[in-house]
């Protein structure tokens, strides 16, 4: 394997397990809070909710106005 | 346990805020990859949130803002159509979004709700897991990030950027891409819910 394929087999293992673990949390007797609540609990604070919004403007900064060097 | 006086005064100053850190470190790492602009747009974030993390803007706090589901409805459509229309990099995009960020922080710039209630088990589960998750995602994009610097090609290691940015080129993609984005954006800022 080269040095590309496992890092792109590296995303696709993270979105794999993301999508995993937000379905397995939401199942009624889970053990674990599910994603919406914990981003309404990490949304509490002012700065946190700053901080979230401008990582957020920032991804669509990037793809949109941005040129990315490829 | 009461906190040390010394750095019960060094928090105040806001510096000790994790989020701080992160953008700084971030701002630090569009030096180590050359990209100028991005080091700006992110020494501003982290200074805004050093400001917020000081408190020393509390004084402009105001009520929560709750627009109605119809407008935000309204809006996301808008912005979707515009923005998968118009070619990307133009000053369509850079005015609609430098429009979004007045927007955004607007609807995020409000009093909090009280003290934050202490964490269940599961919540403390949850926030964990999701924790070293991030990290790790964080970890492994650095990690190509600075490999890729290193070894002066975008393709050996390429990042999560490399990777997307091909899939905007077409119509579809890019319109997507946008209808996905505003979604978590709404997702995030809570704007949907109504208690």
């Amino acid at each position: 394997m080269t040095s590309r394929e496992i890092v792109i087999a590296g995303y696709i293992a993270f979105i794999a397990i993301g999508v995993l673990m937000w379905l397995i949390f939401r199942a009624p007797n889970s053990p674990v809070s599910t994603v919406g609540a914990l981003i309404d609990r990490i949304m509490h604070h002012r700065t946190t909710r700053l901080a979230v919004m401008l990582a957020w403007w920032w991804v669509g900064w990037h793809f949109l106005v941005n040129v990315v060097h490829r | 346990m009461k906190e040390h006086p010394a750095l019960a005064a060094v928090r105040r100053t806001g510096v000790l805020n994790p989020w701080v850190w992160v953008f700084g470190i971030t701002m630090a790492l569009q030096v180590f990859r050359g990209s100028m602009f991005d080091m700006v747009i992110f020494g501003l974030c982290t200074g805004a949130i050093w400001l917020s993390a000081a408190g020393v803007l509390d004084h402009t706090l105001g009520e929560r803002p709750r627009p109605s589901r119809y407008a935000i409805i309204a809006l996301v459509l808008v912005v979707t159509i515009t923005l998968g229309i118009f070619p990307r990099h133009g000053v369509v995009h850079g005015s609609i979004l430098i429009a979004l960020l007045a927007m955004a922080l607007w609807l995020l710039w409000y009093k909090d709700r009280g003290p934050k209630e202490h964490a269940d088990p599961r919540m403390a589960r949850s926030k964990n897991i999701w924790k070293v998750f991030c990290l790790v995602v964080t970890a492994w994009e650095f990690g190509a990030n600075i490999l890729g610097q290193l070894n002066n090609s975008l393709t050996t290691h390429p990042t999560i950027s490399v990777l997307i940015d091909p899939l905007l080129d077409t119509q579809l993609g890019q319109a997507g891409f946008v209808a996905l984005w505003l979604f978590i954006g709404v997702g995030l800022l809570g704007l949907w819910e109504r208690k």
